[in-house]
This record gives C-alpha cells, sequence and structure tokens, in this order.
C-alpha cells in the first residue's frame, strides 16, 4: 500500500467519522410548513400528571422553550398555546397534540405518535400528536428532580421530540440529542435539544421560517453556499461539505 | 495539493463509503418493546404471506387515513386465520393528501411479510397488527437465505418496559423466526 494510499484512507477515516457525528436526517419526503404552526395543546391534560394542571402548561411551554427548537438558531419555528382539541382531524390544517388518542391508532404499546399531512409539493399542512394516556407520565412539575419517578415518561422530553417530527425532523444517530431514536423513563433530557437537533432545524427552516440557510446546499449542489462552505464533489476530501450536503446532493 | 486525477479518484473511494454509511431512518411514534413471546401471547395468529392489494381511505371517523390490504395468507405459523385476511395500518394517500405515521408499520404491494394478527373487534373488519412495527418483519432474499426483517428498521423510538433504552429486534432467517415463533406459543401453552 503506498503512502499516498495510506494517508487518503486516514482522510476517508476523519471524513467518515465528521459524517456520522453530525447525522440528523429529515422526513421523506423533505417538508417544512410555510410558517411556524401554532400548536393546541389539550386543555385536559394528561391523567396522573399532578403539577396542577396535568401537564399541560409544562408541555406547552416545553414545545416553545428556548432551549428547544424556537432557541436552535432559525427563529421562532413553532408556536403552541392551551386550548380545546374538539375537532381533532388530521387534514384540518390546525395541529393539535391531544393527549388522549383519537384516531384509535396509539394503543398497546404505543406511547405518542405523530401524524404529519402534506400534499406534494413538501409543504406540511398539518401534524397532530396523540398520547397514550393508559401508560404512566409525569412532569417536571410534579417531579422537577426525578426523585418520585418510577417508569414515568416525561410528558416534555416526549413532546419535544415529538413535535421535531411534527416540524420535519426525523430520528439521528447522534447519542443525546433530542431526535435520538431510543427514550428512557425518568429522563427529561430530550427536552433540550442538541447541536444535531438545531442543525437539522436550520437545514429546514433556516433563519427564521422557510429561508434557506446560508450552510444550506439546497438548490446551491456543486457550487459554495453563502456560510462558506461547499456542496461539491471534492467538499468530502477537503472536509468543508455544508451540513446536508450528502442529503441534498449525494 | 494533489493532481485531479488522483483527486477524483480518492474522492470516487471516500463517495462510496459515506454513501455506505447508513442513515438513520426517519420516525415518529415511541412504542414500548415487545419481544416475541408477548407479541405471540397478544396475537390471534401469525402469519407469513403476501400483499396483493392496498387501499387507502379516510377511517370511519374521518380522522386519520388508513390503509388496508389483502394478505394471501402461505403460511399459518401459529393460531387460525383464513387462506386471505384485510389487515388494517395508518396513513396513506387518498387524493393527493398524504398521512404519513413514521414509525408505523405500513404494507406495500407484493411485500412478502411475516405478521403477528389480532382479530377484528366489534365494528371492525380487518385485522390489526401487534405491537406496531415489532409485529411486522419483511421477508427478503439474501444470498439465497430467506430473511425476516423487523419493521423497527423503519424508525421507531423503542423503551423497555423497564424503563431503559430498548434493544431494536434484529434481522434473522425466516425459519429461525418460525421456530422462535412457535417455541414461544408452546412453551405459553397455548393450543396452536
Amino acid at each position: 500500500m503506498t503512502k499516498k494510499t495510506l494517508i487518503a484512507l486516514g482522510v476517508l477515516a476523519v471524513v467518515a467519522f465528521a459524517t456520522t457525528a453530525s447525522a440528523y436526517v429529515l422526513l421523506s419526503p423533505r417538508r417544512t410548513w410555510s410558517s411556524p404552526p401554532t400548536y393546541i395543546v389539550d386543555n385536559r391534560g394528561l391523567t396522573g400528571v399532578n403539577d396542577g394542571n396535568g401537564g399541560e402548561t409544562r408541555t406547552r411551554n416545553a414545545i416553545v422553550s428556548s432551549i428547544a427548537w424556537n432557541g436552535a438558531g432559525a427563529g421562532t419555528v413553532i408556536n403552541a398555546v392551551v386550548g380545546s382539541v374538539s375537532g381533532f382531524s388530521l387534514g384540518d390544517g390546525v395541529p393539535m397534540l391531544n393527549f388522549r388518542d383519537p384516531t384509535g391508532q396509539c394503543g398497546g404499546n404505543c406511547l405518542a405518535a405523530t401524524f404529519t399531512g402534506f400534499f406534494s409539493g413538501g409543504t406540511i399542512f398539518d401534524a397532530d400528536i396523540v398520547t397514550n394516556n393508559s401508560h404512566s407520565w409525569t412532569s417536571m412539575g410534579e417531579d422537577p428532580g426525578g426523585s418520585g419517578c418510577s417508569g414515568e415518561f416525561y410528558i416534555e422530553g416526549v413532546m419535544v421530540h415529538e413535535a421535531g417530527h411534527g416540524l420535519g425532523i426525523g430520528h439521528t444517530n447522534v447519542g443525546g440529542a433530542t431526535m435520538f431514536p431510543s427514550v428512557s423513563s425518568c429522563n427529561n433530557g430530550p427536552a433540550s435539544t442538541a447541536a444535531d437537533d438545531e442543525a437539522a432545524i436550520n437545514d429546514l427552516y433556516g433563519g427564521g421560517g422557510g429561508g434557506i440557510p446560508a450552510n444550506s446546499c439546497q438548490g446551491r449542489c456543486g457550487q459554495q453556499a453563502p456560510a462558506g462552505c461547499w456542496c461539491d464533489f471534492a467538499c468530502q476530501f477537503y472536509g468543508d461539505c455544508c451540513p446536508n450536503k450528502f442529503q441534498q446532493c449525494g | 495539493m494533489m493532481y485531479w486525477n488522483e483527486r477524483f479518484r480518492t474522492a470516487g473511494v471516500i463517495a462510496l463509503l459515506v454513501a455506505l454509511a447508513a442513515a438513520a431512518p426517519a420516525s415518529g411514534a415511541t412504542f414500548i418493546d415487545m419481544e416475541i413471546p408477548e407479541l405471540v401471547a397478544a396475537s390471534d395468529a401469525v402469519i407469513e404471506g403476501r400483499v396483493v392489494d392496498v387501499q387507502s381511505f379516510w377511517d370511519e371517523k374521518g380522522a386519520v387515513i388508513v390503509s388496508e390490504a389483502t394478505v394471501q395468507v402461505d403460511d399459518k405459523i401459529v393460531g387460525k386465520s383464513e387462506d386471505w385476511i384485510r389487515v388494517r395500518t395508518v396513513g396513506g394517500e387518498v387524493g393527493g393528501y398524504t398521512i404519513q405515521a413514521p414509525g408505523f408499520p405500513t404494507l406495500d404491494l407484493d411485500e412478502r411479510v411475516v405478521l403477528f394478527v389480532q382479530r377484528p373487534g366489534d365494528g371492525e373488519e380487518a385485522f390489526r397488527i401487534t405491537g406496531h412495527p415489532l409485529g411486522k418483519y419483511r421477508v427478503v432474499e439474501d444470498g439465497g437465505e430467506q430473511i425476516a426483517r423487523p419493521s423497527v428498521d423503519d424508525g421507531a423510538v423503542l423503551v423497555s418496559p423497564r424503563g431503559g433504552p430498548a434493544t431494536a429486534p434484529r434481522a434473522l432467517s425466516l425459519d429461525r423466526l418460525k421456530e422462535d415463533v412457535r417455541d414461544a406459543a408452546s412453551l405459553l401453552g397455548l393450543n396452536r
């Protein structure tokens, strides 16, 4: 094996590691809201969450918190209010977070589920979240330190994760990220987004809702992006690819 | 600075390796893990079959788009079932509008599957898949062997019933999966 080949293999290893270190995935087909959605959070609360109102306020606050999606650097990408979810429907254009499951689809071993609705063209028309309230739930209002938690799931963390799906983000292989596909009971870690989650939101929503981020390769394959990173074939060798180069350009 | 021919050659190798890096699947639901014995215990039948038709429509309440697949049953692994069954899943496309429930199982035309199924309840006409994505395996040919691949690969979040993260099920030979299912039914004392 020649010296040049060894060097090249070393570069490959670095590039491969860098590639998998930030590995958010967007839902397919790629889709976004045309403006920040306002989720209606079920004002009936969750049975068994003893924080004064069944976790509804905590859930609403977690979704819009600056430590979650709205603090990811893309501006306000999601809003939420507490209100009635009567007339819940997946096709009405009104995103709702329901602490019950009127769809009847999230029974048994399902904890929570997100359903997104869209027409062709990549715009989300509706995205609703349902909950299986037969499982054991808690909140930071009920148990801020986790000392009283036993096999319960923090509603804030689960719903920030589900809201990420509602915004168009899939799972990541980055441990510790909100969108990592594994959750533990008595752990509210997913309520705080990590760098990988933030990269996903910026890929989708850029500067505050619908814009193409300066570090995005959307529409820029083969060129340099405004942020200085590259979207061309050679960026893999130079290590200066934009975060979504492979998703956008292959 | 490398010459252009070396740059392209190296970049080509890099591109190949990067392309091989598995992307995390997209997902949208969280499920509590169920292992084979639990799936068998919760099911009315476990079958191997082929999807021969799929239709999507708004459900009876008009609240969600569902799909119903007609499955030709090739092997009744445990339990009793007809030779053809209809199985309902959530999501589909109607009139240009698509609802996706990432993480939930889907059934595609011509797909070969092993399904853990529950009989229709009162007022229902179609079977449901036990355990959501955990109750469906895709049967594929790999190196001359029939392999059963779990649907959890499609990106569901799994949590252990004891509270920690769960280990997703792995692909196994179709024969091994059937053996495990029959063994579980036998251990459970089920008259299958």
